[in-house]
């Protein structure tokens, strides 16, 4: 099936569940909300190497955050809830704690709520104080610039991650283009993160390795220079690059929505071939087909 | 759905009215037959209140300058009253919201003889002006008052927030152990209290939004200065004020030489 000269591979991207969280940075002007965003998102590619998955969701106008100024919004997402919250208190404490004129509030309203203020107080050494407003907890911390203020509770939801689609090109340059329209068009999509850099990972694995310390290694049968040397490929002849894009999302629904656009954005981009990644079925409940997803 | 109140004659002596709260008139059989003392003798809301309506959305109408205690002690619900209230509104309240359009009298959210604590929840928003003692033994909450706030807002206050944009009367914060006073107008602590610095506040602009979604006028932006008290208590509280003047600062040395050391001994 092909969609704009783009072979649409008959697959299928295996999601499985992860928890999500949403975390809106404010400071005195973008450029330091976006700096404290990137600050608290970073090194969180992969749950394997970096115990959760981060990265900005969107940058967010001053009428859209809770006090006015400029911001950004930024998923995380871990393996459980007590993940969420251990990592959230590491990352908000390291990184928007310290990062000039930014405040921290939670994003999601959720059934469940982990505890990140009200640990990252204690940095005010009894000089902390709180303040309850419309029912939700704000805590005060003395900063030598200030005060931080930060959001006692954050709220978590079981979320999706492992979606992904895979982009093949003819060349380097046209499957990077392919995979750049693609990661462009699903930050448009509300409630999910492409957690690699540039939302795009040249690196993907499969599970395992000939070593039996490591998981996860290089996923041969996509690697193009490894055609001439594996039992079987599948990098077709006229293919000699291949990125992936890892969507993780607050639920299954927008993580189909941002495969759909980045499919369709990574085609018209000049990709050879659009296919996903998946463990044969058995890991991951969600099976989000490609074909399914066709205009 | 709105139960709206109102009243038909006013009152010859103060009425005592702490029934006049949603949640009661919310759970009550019958609104008009709860019961209300008329100085000392005991009457009934429909003596003097019109009743039409249902529900924990109370609007009262007509002048109730001498009904007080509307509103004390209530959990819930939203409790609008069109002109002035009394004394003693939204005294000992838990929960929920109270609008007075007009003034209000004493001890608007304040704490009964023998309490230490008086309003523990909730918000009160008065567009007009207060009497004095508002707020006094506050817990938590907000209370927001367009006018003026007389004398010792905030008296032995214990934590909580109040914002007085037309200014704050003398002993503001008298006692204070814990909270947040505010002002937009210039005030003069009581030497009991030190001064910090002048900044930003970044939780006053949640709140201050919160006062526009209220309908309250304020300014969103501006510098504060950062007043610690009360020395009697464990000067854990503070009084900010907003700056006026242009660079904002308000030092001590601008004030003469009366005026409360930066850094006390």
């Amino acid at each position: 099936m092909r969609l704009h000269g783009a072979e649409i591979v008959d697959t299928f991207a295996e999601a499985f569940p992860m928890w999500g969280s949403r975390v809106l940075i404010t400071a005195a002007t973008p450029a330091w909300a976006l700096e404290a965003g990137r600050s608290m998102t970073g090194f969180a590619t992969s749950v394997i190497g970096c115990k959760c998955e981060a990265s900005i969701e969107r940058e967010l106008a001053p009428d859209e955050t809770p006090d006015g100024r400029p911001g950004v919004s930024a998923l995380l997402f871990a393996m459980d809830r007590e993940g969420v919250g251990k990592r959230l208190v590491e990352r908000v404490g390291q990184s928007v704690l310290t990062s000039p004129t930014a405040a921290c509030f939670n994003g999601l309203q959720a059934e469940h709520t982990v505890d990140v203020g009200g640990q990252l107080r204690f940095f005010g050494d009894g000089y902390q104080a709180s303040k309850v407003l419309d029912g939700r907890r704000y805590w005060r911390v003395p900063v030598m610039e200030g005060e931080f203020l930060v959001e006692e509770r954050f709220g978590v939801v079981k979320g999706v991650a492992g979606g992904n689609i895979i982009m093949l090109g003819r060349d380097l340059e046209s499957a990077l283009r392919a995979a750049e329209a693609a990661a462009s068009a699903m930050r448009g999509i509300e409630g999910v993160i492409m957690p690699f850099p540039g939302g795009i990972a040249r690196s993907g694995s499969k599970v395992g390795s000939r070593y039996s310390a490591l998981p996860a290694s290089t996923n041969d049968v996509l690697c193009p220079t490894l055609r001439g040397q594996v039992e079987h490929s599948d990098v077709p002849e006229d293919v000699e690059a291949v990125f992936e894009i890892v969507i993780d999302g607050l639920a299954l629904e927008p993580v189909r929505e941002a495969m759909r656009v980045g499919m369709i954005a990574a085609a018209e981009a000049g990709a050879s071939h659009v296919t996903a990644g998946n463990y044969g079925g058995n890991l991951g409940p969600h099976h989000i087909h490609l074909r399914e997803l066709m205009p | 759905m709105t139960l709206t109140l109102t009243l038909r004659r006013p009152p010859e002596v103060p009425l005592d009215a702490d029934v006049l709260a949603p949640d009661r008139l919310a759970a009550a059989e019958d609104v008009a037959a709860l019961p209300l003392w008329h100085g000392k003798e005991r009457v009934r809301v429909g003596d003097f209140f019109a009743v039409s309506g249902s529900g924990d959305d109370v609007r009262l109408e007509g002048d109730l300058s001498r009904v007080n205690g509307i509103g004390a002690g209530m959990t819930g619900g939203r409790l609008t009253v069109d002109g002035d209230a009394g004394d003693w509104a939204g005294a000992g309240m838990r929960g929920g919201t109270l609008v007075v359009r007009g003034s209000a009298g004493k001890q608007l959210g304040g704490a009964y003889a023998g309490e230490r604590a008086g309003m523990r929840g909730g918000e009160i928003v008065v567009h007009g002006d207060v009497g004095p003692q508002a707020g006094a033994g506050l817990r938590r909450g907000l209370i927001a008052v367009g006018g003026r706030a007389g004398e010792a807002a905030g008296l032995r206050m214990l934590a909580g927030t109040i914002v007085a944009l037309g200014g704050l009367g003398p002993r503001a914060g008298a006692g204070m152990r814990r909270g947040s006073l505010v002002t937009m107008a210039p005030l003069e602590p009581l030497s009991t209290f030190v001064f910090s610095c002048v900044y930003r506040p970044p939780f006053l602009r949640l709140y201050l939004r919160r006062l526009l979604a209220l309908g309250l006028d304020v300014p969103l932006g501006g510098r504060y200065a950062r007043w610690c008290g009360d020395s009697v208590e464990s000067r854990r509280g503070e009084i900010l004020i907003l700056c006026r003047e242009a660079g904002g600062r308000t030092s001590p040395s601008e004030r003469g030489p009366d005026a409360p050391r930066r850094y006390p001994l």
